[in-house]
């Protein structure tokens, strides 16, 4: 069984993949090499999205269940970063977003709208192999409690211990790594998820379906 | 009348001979179809091929083999049997090896393969020939 942790990048995609008992990390400029020969593969990006902003009170907001959800139980706010609507998500250039749908949309988001269109895309014919993520909410499930924040150091120290105790066969060292270490960090964790799923063991945050039929549900 | 039981009896001879040849022949006719039904051998061709060509011959795991010469890489499968996880393996072996050119040969054309070959083929350069057993020697044609 070949399972699979994906963390989107404004280039690509950064991997961990486990065949048998052997981890792989690395990276790729299409999802869909890597949806191609395994059984389950997690995401750090959120593909079933709101069609509209919806009303919390008296905000709008473009936040799913499942992000409030998991923004309670990481407990730190900026981990949760907004998705875009369905409809933002057609937009080609940042400013015109908060123009015309009257919500911004963080930068670092608008940045991964190449790979959030790519997963959608992909999601009707992997729908068996595809699942979304978030590392944050992972990595508090791994602890069972919060985390430092992962621009500290120990927060980088907290977060490489528990991948080194929960993934048995990964040693940092052997890691050659040409990217940012916390994407393989997050690429990893979501890879303890993935086998989670497989085991049944994933906890499911929110609830439904978009639009097009993409559940809106963020597993940890 | 020893002479009209000989006249009787030379052309019976004459034809369990034939009859006897005939069925022995085709015995060996039938052995010699038969020989190639063996992916081994099927698999010896391919290499010896290659390896005529000086191509460098790597063994990877579940019977999938690889031939290299400088940057040009073709990973092969050869077997009667095939399915998805199979397949799977042999695309997890051409995106370790960074491989784009895969050939696919087997018997078995079932639907479960050719799911999965359509799945795969948008990945990687996927060559799936359906393999004639009584001309060992079509393989080379069918490689090129």
């Amino acid at each position: 069984m070949i399972v699979c942790g994906v963390d989107g990048c404004p280039k690509g995609w950064v991997f961990a993949l486990k065949h048998g008992i052997e981890i792989r990390v690395g990276a790729v400029k299409s999802l869909k090499r890597i949806l191609s020969f395994s059984d389950l593969v997690v995401v750090d990006i959120p593909i079933g999205l709101l069609h509209k902003p919806r009303k919390i009170g008296e905000r709008r907001t473009t936040m799913r269940l499942c992000d409030e959800m998991i923004r309670k139980i990481v407990g730190t706010p900026s981990s949760v970063i907004p998705p875009p609507t369905l409809e933002m998500l057609k937009e080609r250039n940042y400013r015109d977003i908060k123009k015309k749908y009257g919500i911004g949309i963080p930068k670092q988001m608008y940045l991964l709208f190449p790979r959030i269109r790519e997963a959608r895309e992909l999601f009707e014919r992997f729908k068996n192999t595809l699942r979304e993520g978030h590392p944050e909410a992972s990595f508090t499930l791994m602890k069972g409690d919060k985390l430092h924040s992962k621009h500290t150091e120990t927060g980088i120290l907290e977060r490489k211990k528990l991948l080194e105790r929960y993934l048995v066969n990964i040693r940092f060292d052997d890691v050659e790594v040409n990217f940012k270490m916390d994407d393989v960090f997050d690429a990893l964790v979501l890879l303890w998820t993935a086998q989670r799923i497989v085991l049944g063991e994933a906890v499911e945050f929110g609830e439904g379906e978009d639009v097009q039929g993409i559940p809106m549900i963020i597993h940890a | 009348m020893l002479e009209v039981v000989l006249l009787i009896f030379e052309p019976i001879k004459v034809i369990v001979a034939i009859i006897l040849s005939l069925i022995l022949f085709l015995i060996a006719y039938r052995k010699k179809r038969r020989r190639p039904k063996d992916p081994q051998e099927v698999k010896r061709v391919i290499v010896s091929y290659f390896k005529r060509k000086n191509w460098e011959y790597r063994e990877l795991s579940h019977g999938i083999f690889m031939v290299k010469k400088n940057m040009r890489k073709i990973l092969f499968y050869v077997d009667f049997k095939m399915n998805f996880n199979i397949l799977k393996e042999i695309l997890y072996e051409a995106f370790l090896n960074n491989v784009k050119d895969v050939r696919i040969l087997s018997l078995e054309r079932t639907e479960d393969v050719l799911e999965a070959t359509r799945r795969i083929n948008s990945n990687v350069n996927v060559h799936r020939t359906k393999v004639i057993l009584k001309k060992l020697e079509e393989f080379e044609r069918v490689l090129r």
